[in-house]
């Protein structure tokens, strides 16, 4: 069967509130990130069934979305580089915990 | 359809590491708002949230049961213990962001009620020749970016090893964060504006002189 | 093309003495490893490139004039550098030895090894009058820093200045001369002058005053008559430094540049012969004095001074290629003995030839290569020195019985004082002298001995006609088989005889004492020319001194003038205090102003900041998921009115 266009924009939506949802709401750095990755995918969700459903011969779109997982996946990476050397100085990977600016 | 696994898989990642699952943990405890409620009121946490992804996974079809599975077992092994653990794991802004989380969701997946009437492409076809003409583009018309990419992948690399990389001072002491000075900085007292002490020296012929007298004065 | 590589040969030894100069403290030896590989470098592509190399540049043309730099490698500069640069390169092998245990500045030392080396080699190798007096110069500063390289010693200083002033004479003359001729023909490219010279389209004295002018500039260098008498002060540099201005770099200039000029002396048989009786009697002059030196290394200061002018005499005969060939084995010969002089010196703390004696025994490498030396210098058979002076003779034979009966006189007088020295040094009993210092270092050793190869080798290598083919110039024709005979009998006869003296009687004078009233009247005459430049001094004092009184005056005018100023000012300053009084006045009012209203206002002012800072500080939680929060509740609010504007 062929899955319409308007079930991947939902999913795509959803996963963007889910990611949404995980960045502002946990605590922990490690689950941040992955809401971040969530956003970035369900982006890429987007694209990619925009590309399928209007444009199949243009081949842009996959480019821009493998343009998007690269920049994710960099982004994880400094990221949890981040997130281990914070964990290192203080012991702990929770974002309320990391203050310094404030004072 | 790759793609849409892929998703799946990280989803399952996500579940799999958070150790408050939908928030099962806080479903007895006030200050949860409405949709959080709602969230948390089936044991699969997700499922409901998304009827649509319901229909990516009759899409992806195998894939789907041992991943139920997999996520009820880790609910069972996190209700376990560590209550305390599961308390911290939220932000009090919690209520907020669900509010905020599932009114975008709503917002966008009622834009889809305003969409315009999009020229869908009739082949529904897979193209087999697709991973060539994915190549052709990224030798050619997106080269700079597809370089641009490469080189961000290598400056992320090193840049994390270098980050991660256990360094010889971990807790330098003379990194810690400064503390600025609160108080208030002194008030201006009208006593100690004296910039036109009497000058010394009136007959005084060598220039010199005064320019000592009035240094000294100032300080 | 082929001439572009020709700059690397007077460029590598300059950069490896800007090296040593900048870093020497670093490198090996002080810079000595890196000057040898330069010059070795240099003589690498000298050989490589052979004759017919040019290479020139405008420098800048004014009016008709234009002035050129460039370098060029005829057979001649091509032949005399590469003598040049195997000399220096030996020399500078055995300085490296030679220095080895001088506490300070051997860098300096390189670095001036290096500077004379190479401009030496810009100065034979120069295409314009420009470049030849470039390098004409430095090789005279470089022989300045060089002699008086020990600075801490008087008469270090004095001979420097001395050496540099007196060729600074002559060189006058050759300023004068390439700037005559540069007036006559436009340009400084010498083979230009030399073509104009040989068409002969001057008028008939010009040629000849251009000679004498030029002349000049040789004389000085060369330590001929009039200007001889630093060559033997100079001796007080170290060895190798004698050794290299001896042979190949300093004094030889002046022969080259005779030689380079040729044609134009060709053009002036008045300066030829003027060239030939300055030889002439210099030769015998210089011979005789050192007859009666004591001190060793100026025998063979003195022994330069003959053998250059036995050179000018061969350029005087109109004959340039017993010169040249001259030239080339009086470098090797010349430096091989400095060099074993100097290490006899370094062995036994002493050159004077009273004390010295006996010492084959202790040195008997050195004292073979002294005897090489000697051999060759003296003109005896295979040695070096002998076909350039047999050239010199068939020159002198061709020309007139006197002339070679000249030759063969010079030939006996070279054999008694270098016999004497020789054997008074190295023969005969110890008179006190004995080796006392460090041994020798292996590149000392093996500097003498490539020196000492050659100066046995280098007469029978060279001579004959591919070498004149290669100069351009004509061989003589050879002279009669008795006159050979007669020259080669009168080299032993002076040899045995002053030896012989030397062994029996020691370091004695060998022809009596009279040659040294020569050299000491020499020396009286020098200082006789000084005395009118002092009066003249004197004079310029006295004149010095009216200005200094006139100059008084105007300065008291001046104090009288600045003192009216002074009460002029004093009622300036008067009013300037009244203005300021009343200015002070102003000022305490705006003082209680700004006390009262602005300080305590702006006080209240920055509390009130202070307290909503403070208040404005609460927004700022730290908490990163509030600002995320903040960030996407902005972002939607901001989508939402878009939004509403856009369906509105």
């Amino acid at each position: 069967m062929i899955v319409p266009l308007t079930a991947y924009l939902v999913v795509a939506a959803v996963l963007f509130a889910i990611g949404l949802y995980t960045v502002i709401a946990q605590r922990s750095a490690v689950m941040v990130l992955m809401g971040v990755e969530l956003i970035l995918n369900a982006i890429g969700l987007n694209i990619v069934a925009f590309w399928r459903f209007t444009a199949p011969g243009d081949y842009s779109a996959q480019i821009f979305v493998i343009l998007v997982i690269t920049i994710g996946a960099v982004e994880m990476a400094i990221g949890l580089a981040l997130m281990m050397l914070l964990f290192r100085q203080r012991q702990s990977v929770e974002v309320d915990g990391y203050m310094e600016l404030k004072r | 359809m790759m793609y849409i696994g892929g998703i799946l898989v990280m989803i399952l990642f996500m579940v799999l590491f958070m150790h408050d699952p939908g928030g099962a943990m806080m479903a007895g405890m006030g200050g949860l708002s409405p949709p959080e409620r709602w969230f948390s009121a089936g044991l699969v946490p997700r499922g409901d949230g998304a009827g649509d992804p319901g229909q990516t996974e009759e899409a992806q079809g195998e894939g789907d049961a041992p991943e139920h599975q997999d996520e009820h077992r880790h609910q069972d092994d996190d209700d376990g213990g560590e209550g305390m653990m599961d308390m911290s794991m939220v932000t009090p802004a919690r209520p907020l962001a669900a509010w905020l989380a599932g009114g975008v969701g709503l917002a966008l997946v009622a834009l889809l009620l305003l969409r315009p009437a999009w020229r869908l492409a009739p082949s529904m076809l897979p193209d087999p020749d697709s991973a060539r003409q994915v190549g052709n583009l990224l030798m050619a018309k997106y080269m700079i970016g597809f370089e641009g990419a490469g080189f961000l992948i290598l400056i992320g690399i090193v840049g994390a090893v270098l980050l991660a990389r256990p360094s010889s001072y971990p807790d330098d002491p003379s990194r810690e964060a400064r503390v600025a000075v609160d108080a208030m900085p002194p008030p201006i007292e009208p006593e100690g504006l004296d910039p036109l002490s009497p000058l010394p020296a009136r007959d005084g012929p060598a220039e010199p002189q005064r320019h000592s007298g009035r240094g000294a004065g100032d300080a | 093309m082929t001439g572009s590589g020709l700059v690397a040969v007077p460029l590598l030894p300059l950069l490896a003495a800007a090296l040593a100069l900048a870093i020497g403290r670093r490198l090996p030896r002080a810079g000595g490893v890196l000057l040898v590989v330069s010059l070795a470098g240099s003589l690498a592509v000298l050989l490589s490139l052979r004759a017919g190399g040019r290479l020139s540049a405008d420098w800048l043309a004014v009016g008709r004039f234009r002035l050129l730099v460039g370098l060029e490698a005829t057979g001649l500069t091509w032949f005399a550098a590469a003598v040049v640069a195997a000399t220096a390169l030996a020399v500078s092998l055995y300085a490296i030895g030679y220095m080895r245990d001088e506490p300070t500045g051997q860098p300096r030392f390189f670095a001036g090894m290096g500077l004379f080396a190479g401009a030496m080699l810009a100065l034979v190798l120069a295409s314009s009058f420009i470049m030849l007096f470039a390098g004409w110069e430095l090789v005279g500063l470089a022989s300045y820093l060089l002699i008086g390289f020990r600075s801490r010693e008087d008469r270090a200083v004095a001979a420097a200045t001395r050496a540099f002033l007196m060729t600074r004479l002559g060189d006058m003359g050759l300023l004068l001369g390439w700037l005559l001729a540069l007036l006559a023909t436009g340009t400084t490219d010498i083979g230009a002058v030399l073509d104009a010279a040989r068409s002969g389209q001057w008028v008939p004295g010009f040629a000849t005053l251009l000679g004498f002018l030029m002349f000049a500039g040789a004389v000085g260098k060369s330590a001929q008559l009039p200007l001889s008498a630093w060559l033997p002060d100079a001796m007080v540099g170290p060895t190798p430094v004698s050794a290299l201005l001896h042979s190949a770099t300093m004094v030889a200039a002046g022969v080259f540049l005779l030689l380079r000029l040729f044609p134009l002396f060709q053009a002036a048989p008045g300066a030829l012969a003027l060239v030939f009786w300055t030889g002439a009697v210099t030769a015998v002059f210089a011979a005789l004095v050192a007859t009666a030196e004591m001190d060793l290394k100026r025998v063979l200061a003195w022994s330069t001074s003959a053998q250059l002018a036995e050179m000018m005499i061969a350029v005087g005969l109109g004959v340039p290629y017993a010169a040249a060939l001259h030239f080339a084995t009086h470098a090797t010969f010349k430096a091989t003995l400095f060099t074993a002089a100097g290490s006899m010196e370094r062995q036994t703390g002493t050159r004077d030839l009273g004390r010295l004696g006996g010492l084959a025994r202790a040195m008997p490498l050195t004292a073979a290569v002294f005897a090489a030396g000697a051999l060759s210098l003296a003109g005896v058979p295979p040695f070096a020195g002998f076909w350039s002076e047999e050239a010199i003779l068939s020159a002198a034979v061709a020309r007139g019985p006197g002339r070679g009966l000249l030759m063969v006189g010079l030939a006996l007088l070279t054999g008694v004082y270098i016999g004497r020295a020789g054997i008074a040094a190295f023969g005969g009993r110890s008179r006190g002298a004995a080796r006392t210092g460090p041994p020798q270092a292996a590149t000392m050793r093996a500097g003498m001995i490539a020196l000492a190869v050659a100066a046995v080798l280098a007469g029978w290598l060279l001579q004959g006609s591919s070498l004149a083919g290669l100069l351009g110039m004509r061989e003589p024709p050879r002279a009669g088989a008795g006159w050979r005979g007669l020259a080669i009998a009168a080299g032993l006869a002076g040899l045995s005889f002053g030896g012989g003296r030397a062994w029996i009687c020691g370091g004695v004078p060998a022809l009596g004492r009279f040659p040294q009233f020569l050299a000491t009247g020499l020396d009286r005459a020098t200082r006789a020319a000084v005395e009118p430049a002092k009066r003249a001094s004197t004079d310029l004092d006295a004149i010095e001194r009216v200005q200094d009184r006139s100059a008084r005056a105007l300065a008291e005018a001046v104090i009288c003038v600045s003192a009216g100023l002074d009460a002029i000012e004093h009622a300036l300053d008067r009013g300037a205090r009244a203005v300021s009084g009343s200015a002070r006045v102003l000022a305490h009012g705006a003082e209680w102003v700004e006390a009262r209203g602005f300080g305590q206002g702006g006080d209240r002012l920055a509390a009130a900041l202070g307290d909503g800072g403070q208040r404005l500080r609460a927004l700022q939680t730290g908490k990163l998921y509030l600002y995320t929060l903040g960030l996407f509740v902005w972002a939607a609010g901001a989508l939402g009115a878009g939004l509403v504007l856009l369906l509105r």
